[in-house]
Order: structure tokens, then sequence, then C-alpha cells
């Protein structure tokens, strides 16, 4: 069979399905839908984004704040008073008094 | 007409938005060859969602559309990869069409049917050349440029289809000289 032939057999006896009617008002609806979607998408992001930056900078602020060497050197000094309150405190001596009793013995 | 959209891009910022009558005029000149395409290399009922998605997933990077190749190729080329996605999704259906064709004779389908699955016993590639070249009516340097092959290899390839195809109708009682 030539194929001129073969290309009628072919046409008479088949075809594609007719497309429905409003296809192309699907596809605009789809089209709208994805838009919405997207632009849902894109506000979210930029409130996300927003939040997440805010987030960040408070972080920052605070982790500068407690590891710069003016807050360490602040803490080591407090430490240094607490230390020194305690050893010099009554209590310090009352505490030890019957544990080193035996000194009075000298 | 796509030169116009050239001309939008050119000017000055233009939304996605501006593009849709543009792309509308080529969706009603390219939705039947686009519904053929799909059609003869699926075979489904779900045509209709395979002919949406292949015109929004243009629609989508319609703006990115440089015309290096005319938009009948473009277009094309995404019906095909919706096609071969949905041919992968579908695999265990299609192979059940054809363990369906010994029932034939008994089920008495109408040729329509036994061509629809004449078609499914060719390769992809084979299918590709025939549907354009003896289906949708296609030279073969027309087929070549959209499958994006030497117009000797879509002849080789739509001669080798046309083969097996002949002797599937044979096979099924089919005698149409």
């Amino acid at each position: 069979m030539n194929d001129k032939n073969f290309e009628t057999f072919l046409k008479n006896n088949t075809k594609a399905p007719a497309p429905p009617h409003d296809e192309w008002s699907r596809i605009l609806a789809k089209i709208e839908e994805k838009k919405g979607l997207k632009s849902t998408f894109k506000n979210f992001k930029a409130k996300q984004l927003m939040l997440g930056f805010t987030g960040l900078a408070i972080c920052i602020v605070v982790g500068l704040n407690t590891m710069t060497p003016g807050y360490i050197l602040n803490n080591k000094n407090a430490n240094l008073k607490e230390i020194d309150n305690f050893l010099i405190a009554d209590s310090y001596f009352n505490e030890t008094d019957t544990q080193y009793s035996w000194i009075e013995d000298f | 007409m796509l030169k116009v959209k050239k001309i939008l891009f050119s000017s000055m910022e233009v939304n996605q938005e501006d593009l849709l009558p543009l792309f509308k005029e080529q969706y009603i000149k390219e939705r039947n060859f686009v519904r053929s395409s799909i059609y003869w290399m699926v075979n489904s009922n779900d045509i209709d969602d395979l002919v949406q998605e292949t015109f929004l997933k243009a629609w989508k990077s319609f703006d990115k559309f440089e015309e290096k190749s005319s938009f009948r190729t473009w277009i094309y080329r995404i019906a095909m990869n919706v096609s071969y996605d949905y041919l992968k999704k579908n695999k265990e259906e299609i192979y059940q069409v054809s363990d369906d064709l010994e029932d034939f004779k008994e089920a008495n389908l109408e040729m329509t049917d036994l061509i629809s699955k004449g078609l499914m016993t060719l390769s992809l590639e084979q299918r590709e050349a025939f549907t354009l070249h003896y289906q949708i009516g296609l030279t073969y340097l027309e087929a070549g440029e959209l499958l994006d092959v030497p117009e000797g290899t879509v002849k080789s390839r739509a001669n080798s289809a046309k083969k097996v195809f002949i002797s599937f109708l044979k096979e099924n009682g089919i005698n149409y000289e």
C-alpha cells in the first residue's frame, strides 16, 4: 500500500476526541489560580523573611553583648567579689570553728 | 506575531499577564495539533488534562520562550514531555491495553480502537514519527524539525513503524488493501 492510501485509511478510521468547548476558560482559570497562589506565597515569604531577619538581628545583638571582653571581665570581677565576700563573711569563720577547734589548743 | 512579544519585552518592564493575548493566539493556532500529538502518543481518556497541563507548562515559561525555534516545535516538546511522564506513571495500565488485544475479535472492537492499540505496540520513537507523518500529515522534513532529527531518520522510523503497524493489523485479521 502506498503512503497516500495508508494516510487516507488512517484518516478515515481515526480521530482524536474533540476538545471541550470551554478548554481555554479552564486553562485561564488554572493560570489565575496559580497566579493567586504565587502572590500569596510571595506575601507569605516576605513576612517570613522579615520575621526571620528581626529574629536574627535580636540574636546577633544579644550574642555580641554577652560575648564582648567587657562583659566577660565584668562577669569575672563579679565572681571574684563573690568569693571575697564569702571569705570575709562571719559565717565562714563560724562554720569552720568546730572543724578547726584544735587550733585553739596550741 | 510573536515578534510583538520581543518588542513588548525590549521596551520596558512588562508583566507576564500582558502576554496572555499572544499566548491565547498561539493556543488557538496549535491546540488541535497539540491534542492530536498527545492523543496518538498516549491513547488515553485523560487527554483533556494532558492538553491542559501542556499549555499551563508552556504558559509558565512563555516569557522565557526566545523564538530560537517555532512556537509549534517548542510546545510539541512540552507536549511530548507531558506524554512521556504520563506513560511512565501509567505503565501498567498501558501494558494491560496491549494484553487485551487477544480479545479483539471477540469484543468486536471498532477499527479506531484497533488502530489505537496498534499504535501502542510501536516504540515511542516510531510512534512519534508515525503520528507526525501519517496521522497529522507533516512532511518528513517538518517532522524532523519537530523531533530535532534529520529528515532521513524520520523517514526510516516512520517506515519501520508502518511495517510493524501493518503486520499488527494483519495479525488481527484486517486487510485494508
